[in-house]
């Protein structure tokens, strides 16, 4: 391809994907980590240059602190319990059960469902009066609170129903994970007398822990960028329990216009998840090998 | 007789991975089932107490309610249109760029890959507020537009058909620039055709992706007839909550019911295009 | 039917001349094989041929005209490509009429067209299949057709036979020697095989690092190499050498010259252990016959009309002989027998350091 019209051809077939991407991903890229240093007003879209000074409050700010808190915690309260649940459903329809198709339409439902919409179907689950869910703690003789209004427990309430829509992602991937390994491996265990107890932790979980490793990173990202559940069900409160990254930076983007402030936090929340992503590289590639 | 035990064996886990897994799939079903129990249930019924998942009477009443009351219909068809058009887009654009970047040779090349893979990394999050002071400025605020352009290219997209392009072998093409056919027939002769299980499973990908998008409509449309799926759900939490949850839950189940449908319809290309998806993380 | 002429044609990769300064004449009509070791530049002519590849410089002239610049569609070339290249998603009829559907010929012609080359190459059951329900040999006759029906000026084949076995290549090497035939176009040929070479082609062109070492009729191959390299490649086995010189009808070792003889023109003349003279079916006169030093047999193969038999010389060089006839199990002789040789004084070639043909002894 050296003549000029070979060129003008190969520029033809890039050009409409590289404008898009450019003037939508890569310069807003560009252009949030210019705004973090600067102020925005909101009137007359002037800009001034502030330093490190958002980065400074961001330090300072209790409410950023909780925020960034609140974060962790949901990552905390949606990756190990979902990864848990979706693993043990896996290695269940990787026995073959009968209905096998059956059950793993049921699993894989949520996946095409939208966080929102997950969230939309469990509201009236955690009604606290005639709620499904605290009728059947009380069936079990506890008393259960008021999930989305109580401080306590509405991070928790927001996390269950990312899990629950979480979980048939994960399954997609641990069923592939399973498939691969050879089962010349647990015939082999199974000859050596291994229980199926045994036979997970010594050969299969060794065998699928890449998958599982992955799995983790790109839960742990989604989690970070949980937003639609949370608008839906809590709009960050109550007192600012549920107040994760996203929706901090929505409200000092769209609801403060504090528009310096919430680039910077847009820039620390791409440094978070480019640290998850590039954790994630770095161990899939030292394991490379042990598949 | 090894071989004996051993399908016995087998058999008896089977039974039980059936039985375990009975509880959960009845629990994980469970949140589908309630929203349909509570569409039918009439406001009253709703808050009796202890709950009974059957409804008295299976009534359509509250389905009635819910698309009078708002343009549920309107909301389905702006995200068909923006999901549609976003799907095609993005095919395009990604079919276009991946074919030069897969079967061409031309300086720049390693350049232009790595800058497309690089957009891959970027959270949307990051790009929302800058991309929304530009939709403003454009005076975009509100139309499909702002929804659709922003969105027309995916450096995934692009990644994953220029990974499948790259497979197909060079003496096909050979053998078409011999038979006569240009390089542009080649790609829509040949390539699109050869490529399809892919492009599908990146098309379901992209059109399931665009319709579940929350943070970006949510910012850029304003008034209700402009309000995707997903936006007018978040209306009905906040705006109805006065009102029957049994009319809200039938909302619901108008809205979230074309995502189940397409989910089980398209079920193998879905899971095809999520695992691909695993790639970019 | 078309003439063609390479002058001076070379292709650079990068700094890697991979073909360096080559001209070839070929006659309209006639069927010019391209042989050579895999990488020798042999695939890169023929795609050069072809339009697939750039010249660096040098010229391209198909009767007289010059076709550097024109794409493969101009250059009214058909060709056949080495995994065959058929259009996995079409059918057997669509794969061989897309060619003439792109140049837009009458939909009643390209039918008869394709009719006809179905006929000739006994694919009419399978015109409505596609390539993936095919055997190797069927793919292969689809590819030969789909280049048929273009009618071309030019047929080129980039080693098609390659991925077929044994018995299913000698029978298609026998379809392409009749189709030629048949079609009377003007066909290159590139293989790594010099069987295929010897029998398919009007002429051969050894390709080596480039260059083509000699070019000439099958038999002006075999009975007058031009430099060492053209005499290892024709000939199964390949040739025997020795780094010997000839005075008076004695071989004496030698470091500037070697002598190359083959297989079929040495013969056992004692075998000391089995005490029994391998037969040989050509009975030659001693006075022509150059006595080599004696040698033990390393390794014999019975190939059932003619046998192999490897000896290990007394200088440590190896060489093979041919013997003609069946041999009885009492003749075959045995790893480590003694045994002396000889050979045609006449079918003696001699090489420089080079590796070119001295031909003054």
């Amino acid at each position: 391809m050296r003549t000029r019209s070979g060129l003008l051809f190969v520029y033809a077939l890039l050009a409409p994907c590289l404008l898009v991407l450019g003037l939508f991903v890569l310069a807003p890229a560009v252009q949030s980590f210019y705004l973090s240093f600067h102020d925005v007003d909101p009137f007359s879209n002037a800009i001034f240059p502030v330093g490190l000074d958002h980065y400074r409050e961001m330090m300072n700010s209790e409410e950023y602190r909780i925020s960034l808190r609140s974060s962790i915690c949901f990552v905390l309260y949606t990756v190990p319990s979902s990864i848990v649940i979706s693993l043990f459903i896996a290695v269940m329809l990787d026995a073959r059960p009968l209905f096998h198709g059956f059950f793993r339409t049921i699993f894989l439902v949520p996946v095409g469902i939208s966080p929102a919409m997950a969230a939309m179907l469990w509201v009236f689950l955690y009604n606290p009066v005639a709620g499904y869910l605290n009728y059947f703690l009380s069936l079990i003789g506890i008393s259960g609170p008021q999930w989305l209004t109580d401080p306590a427990y509405a991070l928790a309430a927001v996390a269950l129903s990312t899990v629950w829509k979480e979980v048939g992602f994960n399954v997609i991937f641990f069923l592939a994970g399973l498939a691969a390994v050879p089962s010349e491996l647990t015939e082999a265990a199974l000859i050596d007398g291994a229980g199926p107890w045994k036979r997970f932790w010594s050969i299969t979980l060794p065998m699928i822990s890449p998958t599982v490793f992955f799995v983790s990173t790109v839960s742990v990202i989604h989690a970070f960028e949980s937003f639609g559940q949370i608008h839906i069900l809590t709009r960050g409160g109550p007192a600012y329990a549920t107040n994760v990254l996203v929706y901090n930076l929505y409200r000092d983007a769209f609801e403060n216009f504090r528009t310096g402030f919430a680039s910077a936090q847009a820039v620390i929340l791409f440094l978070i998840i480019m640290g998850v992503t590039a954790l994630q590289f770095y161990v899939a590639k030292r394991r490379v090998h042990y598949r | 007789m090894k071989n004996s035990v051993t399908a016995q064996q087998q058999r008896q886990q089977r039974l039980l991975a059936t039985l375990v897994l009975c509880l959960p799939a009845l629990a994980h079903l469970f949140p589908i089932l309630y929203m349909l129990s509570l569409s039918f249930k009439s406001a009253t019924e709703v808050f009796e107490y202890p709950p009974n998942l059957i409804p008295a009477a299976f009534d359509f009443a509250n389905y009635v309610t819910a698309i009078k009351s708002a343009p549920l219909a309107r909301f389905l068809l702006n995200s068909l249109i923006v999901s549609l058009s976003v799907t095609a887009l993005q095919l395009v654009t990604s079919i276009l760029a991946a074919f030069a970047l897969a079967r061409i040779e031309f300086p720049g090349k390693k350049f232009f890959l790595a800058v497309i893979l690089a957009t891959m990394m970027v959270p949307g999050e990051v790009t929302i507020l800058p991309n929304y002071l530009t939709i403003a400025r454009l005076g975009w605020l509100d139309t499909y537009r702002s929804m659709i352009v922003p969105s027309a290219a995916s450096g995934f997209g692009v990644f994953l058909l220029y990974q499948f392009f790259r497979t197909i072998p060079t003496e096909l093409e050979e053998a078409v620039r011999v038979d006569g056919g240009s390089r542009f027939r080649f790609l829509w002769q040949f390539v699109v055709p050869l490529s399809m299980p892919a492009i599908v499973a990146f098309g379901v990908y992209a059109f399931v992706a665009t319709w579940n998008q929350y943070l970006w409509p949510l910012v850029v449309t304003q008034t209700t007839e402009m309000r995707t799926v997903q936006i007018a759900l978040g209306m009905f939490r906040s705006e109805n909550e006065a009102s029957s949850w049994g009319v809200i839950m039938a909302a619901t189940a108008i809205l979230v019911a074309p995502s189940i449908l397409l989910f089980v319809a398209t079920q193998k290309q879905f899971v095809r295009g999520i695992m691909m998806s695993g790639i970019k993380g | 039917m078309a003439q063609l002429q390479l002058t001076d044609v070379t292709k650079l990769f990068g700094k890697t001349r991979v073909i360096d300064g080559l001209h070839l004449t070929v006659k309209s009509g006639e069927f010019v094989v391209l042989v050579g070791p895999s990488g020798c530049g042999k695939s890169t002519i023929l795609r050069m041929i072809a339009g697939l590849e750039d010249l660096s410089s040098g010229s391209i002239k198909m009767d007289g005209n010059i076709i550097n610049n024109l794409s493969p569609k101009e250059r009214g070339v058909a060709m056949v490509f080495q995994n065959y290249a058929l259009y996995p998603h079409m059918t057997v009829r669509d794969n061989i009429s897309f060619g003439l559907k792109l140049a837009s010929m009458p939909k009643d012609e390209i039918k008869e067209r394709v009719f006809d080359a179905a006929k000739t190459l006994n694919l009419t059951d399978y015109l409505d299949k596609k390539p993936g329900q095919l055997s190797g040999g069927q793919k292969q006759r689809v590819a030969m057709g789909r280049a048929m029906v273009r009618r071309p000026k030019l047929f080129l084949f980039d080693e098609p036979l390659s991925n077929l076995d044994a018995a299913l290549r000698v029978r298609m090497r026998a379809e392409i020697a009749q189709l030629h035939k048949g079609l009377d176009c003007t066909t290159i040929y590139v293989t790594h095989d010099q069987v295929e070479a010897m029998t398919l082609a009007d002429r051969i062109a050894v390709v080596n690092g480039g260059k083509i070492e000699q070019f000439g009729t099958p038999m002006e191959l075999y009975n007058a190499p031009q430099t060492k390299f053209v005499a290892s490649f024709l000939g199964m086995p390949p040739m025997n050498f020795l780094p010997v010189k000839m005075i008076q009808s004695q071989l004496v070792p030698s470091a500037a010259v070697t002598v190359g003889f083959r297989a079929e023109d040495t013969q056992v003349v004692n075998s000391r252990s089995s005490s029994v003279e391998v037969p040989s079916n050509e009975i030659r006169t001693k006075v022509r016959d150059v006595p080599l030093p004696p040698g033990s047999v390393k390794m014999v193969e019975l190939l059932g009309g003619l046998s192999h038999i490897h000896v290990r010389l007394s200088d440590d060089q190896d060489v093979v002989v041919e013997t003609r006839s069946a041999l009885t199990p009492e003749l075959i002789p045995r790893i480590g027998d003694v045994i002396e040789l000889t050979a045609d004084a006449s079918r003696l070639f001699f090489f420089d350091a080079d590796g070119r043909t001295i031909f003054k002894t």
